[in-house]
């Protein structure tokens, strides 16, 4: 019965793999660039060192249990020692007595990289602390994001149906709520697949610049359920604010979002503000309790915006926006029961 | 499952009445043509019949039962406009209809799509407005529906393929299933249709068999000697549908009884008298627009 509402989640999913891919083929292209033309990765440039033939690698196991790895190199008059303190902590010592061409060494992601000149050589140290890569929350909140550009997108699923279509979907052998309800499922279905996908294309754009330090932590994983339901509720709400239109549902779809991310912050405004700003924030407060926004704080990873200070806890959150979510649907699925062909 | 009752259907819009207390039967087995000019009503009862509109008074049974979601096996639909998703391809149309009915046979929706020259693996968008028709015809008779809804469904059709239509229609009925069309094409309907029913603003103002009411209806025709004669008395005959004057000559649109009437207009001075047959065209326009529907006749049954 929702084989179309399949195939517009297909459509939405291939759109966002294509603008995915072609963001990380942008990316490859400066990483490459930037291996070619800009600093030299700290990590990469000991883990090609310890490749080099002409390199004599060492590895010993300190009495803290860290990792000591001694690389020498006569050949490009380098020594190298590096200890892995695990969890993302390294610290590098490079001593470099010959000058070459790219003395300049970064480092790509959290860490400090300290250079002096020794005569025609250098002493560089890098100490790279990666502990904060094991929250995926970053990745997690931007694939939110993405996800709820998705839900945007798919939640015309009804006018779209309006808008000269009927005939085909109300005389199908179901009735309208069963139909209803299982295309909304499908559009979920597909806003959650959007989330995965965009989630690991983070993941592949972070290994690409800081190396596989992966990690999850279980507030990585509430923010997911936030975002992944804000997206779902933000769905429900225009699928509520179009299910009845034939036309026009587009200028909904496309500019809710400014009015739905305005409401949390205006609500907020401080008492001394001026007049007409209490005004405005008289009426976008009860406001705010009813829009997604509020409690799908993507803010989250983005600190600076000023509900976030004030926004309730994931315990709030993640109830309020489920119920959201239901009631938003059901009020789209009793206004469609009605729509007539 | 095939007999469709509508009784004391009504529906407006607004102050506007769309269907005014439409009752009709449907026999089982028929090819059912449903008539009118634009605005008359007709598309509305097709919706209002599939569940499509809310009407405000009356009721729609097939087999004696409403109309549930499980019906909708039994029905097919080809609405008047294009209904397609112009962004899918036809193959598509044909797999969402193969996934959404039990007895939709995709091989069949295949066959009729070759036959009318319609390329599957193109998108709707790409279609002219017949081959649009073309697709909606094709996946409606591949559904193996007992009941088929047709919706000028020969609208923007060549001549051979509005041809090939009505065979299907014909084949259909020859199943036993019945078929409920609307067409401008009257000729079409004639051809086609066993029982027909005109609407006009949404009242229906004729119903019957189409044999039953060619054979009934008919003009009789007499020229008297001068301009002032009397016809008074045929006016109060409820056999006489309409009289028209013409000078000296007298056209009796008559329901039934032709030749008595032609015997009294003979009886009454009047010369020449003759009986004129009316096609369904003939019927048609004076079901709809009686003030010129019988000289019309007239004139076109004299000049053949």
């Amino acid at each position: 019965m929702t084989y179309v509402e399949w195939l517009r989640v297909g459509t939405t999913l291939k759109r966002t793999a294509i603008t995915l891919g072609i963001i990380f083929l942008i990316a490859v292209a400066a990483r490459i660039w930037l291996s070619v033309y800009g600093p030299v990765d700290a990590m990469s440039y000991v883990g090609m060192l310890q490749r080099d033939p002409a390199s004599h690698v060492t590895t010993t196991t300190l009495p803290d249990g860290s990792r000591q790895t001694i690389v020498d190199n006569p050949a490009q008059g380098v020594h190298v020692v590096a200890v892995d303190l695990g969890k993302g902590h390294e610290i590098v010592h490079i001593t470099n007595s010959k000058a070459t061409g790219r003395q300049h060494i970064a480092v790509f992601g959290n860490g400090d990289v300290n250079t002096t000149r020794n005569g025609t050589g250098s002493e560089t140290t890098i100490e790279t602390d990666n502990a904060d890569t094991g929250s995926s929350a970053l990745e997690f909140g931007i694939a939110g994001f993405v996800a709820l550009i998705a839900g945007m997108i798919l939640a015309g699923c009804f006018s779209r149906e309006n808008d000269g279509h009927l005939e085909i979907a109300m005389t199908k052998p179901v009735s309208r709520t069963t139909l209803a309800i299982q295309t909304m499922l499908v559009d979920c279905v597909g806003i959650v697949a959007v989330w995965v996908m965009s989630a690991i294309a983070m993941y592949a754009l972070q290994a690409l610049f800081l190396g596989f330090h992966f990690g999850v932590t279980g507030r990585d994983w509430l923010l997911a359920v936030v975002v992944v339901l804000g997206a779902i509720a933000w769905y429900a709400l225009l699928c509520c604010s179009t299910a009845s239109l034939k036309r026009n549902y587009g200028i909904i779809l496309g500019t809710a979002w400014i009015v739905g991310q305005l409401i949390p912050v205006v609500s907020q405004i401080d008492d001394n503000a001026p007049q007409l700003f209490l005004l405005l924030r008289t009426i976008a407060r009860p406001l705010s309790w009813i829009d997604p926004f509020t409690y799908a704080r993507i803010s989250i990873v983005m600190p600076s915006a000023a509900h976030a200070m004030h926004a309730p806890p994931y315990q709030v959150d993640i109830p309020v926006l489920v119920a959201l979510s239901l009631v938003y649907a059901a009020c789209a699925i009793v206004q469609w029961r009605r729509v007539e062909a | 499952m095939s007999s469709i009752e509508i009784s004391h259907l009504s529906k407006s819009y607004g102050s506007f009445t769309a269907v005014d207390d439409l009752s009709l039967q449907i026999p089982s087995g028929t090819v059912f043509g449903l008539l009118g000019p634009n605005g008359a009503g007709k598309t509305t009862t097709f919706k209002c019949m599939l569940g499509l509109m809310r009407y405000a008074d009356g009721n729609v049974t097939y087999d004696g039962k409403p109309l549930v979601p499980a019906t909708f096996e039994d029905l097919a639909y080809v609405p008047e406009r294009n209904v397609l998703y112009e962004w899918m391809t036809v193959a598509q149309h044909i797999e969402m209809n193969r996934r959404a009915f039990q007895r939709f046979d995709p091989a069949s929706a295949m066959q009729l799509l070759e036959r009318f020259g319609v390329d599957p693996r193109k998108r709707v968008r790409t279609l002219s407005k017949g081959m649009r028709t073309a697709t909606m015809v094709s996946l409606a008779f591949a559904r193996n529906a007992t009941v088929l809804f047709l919706d000028e469904p020969t609208s923007g059709l060549d001549p051979v393929n509005q041809r090939h239509v009505l065979g299907l229609i014909v084949n259909e009925a020859a199943r036993g299933n019945t078929v409920l069309f609307s067409s401008h094409q009257i000729g079409q309907v004639e051809r086609a249709a066993d029982r027909i029913a005109v609407m006009d603003r949404g009242r229906l103002v004729l119903s019957g068999g189409v044999d039953d009411l060619k054979a009934d209806r008919k003009i009789v025709e007499g020229v008297f000697p001068n301009s002032q004669y009397d016809l008074d008395a045929f006016a109060a005959d409820p056999l006489v549908g309409r009289i028209d004057r013409v000078q000296r000559i007298a056209r009796l649109l008559v329901t039934a009884g032709a030749p008595g009437v032609a015997q009294r207009l003979s009886d009454a001075g009047a010369t020449g008298v003759r009986i004129l047959d009316l096609n369904l065209e003939d019927i048609f326009f004076y079901a709809v627009s009686p003030a010129d529907a019988t000289s019309d006749a007239a004139t076109r049954s004299i000049a053949s």
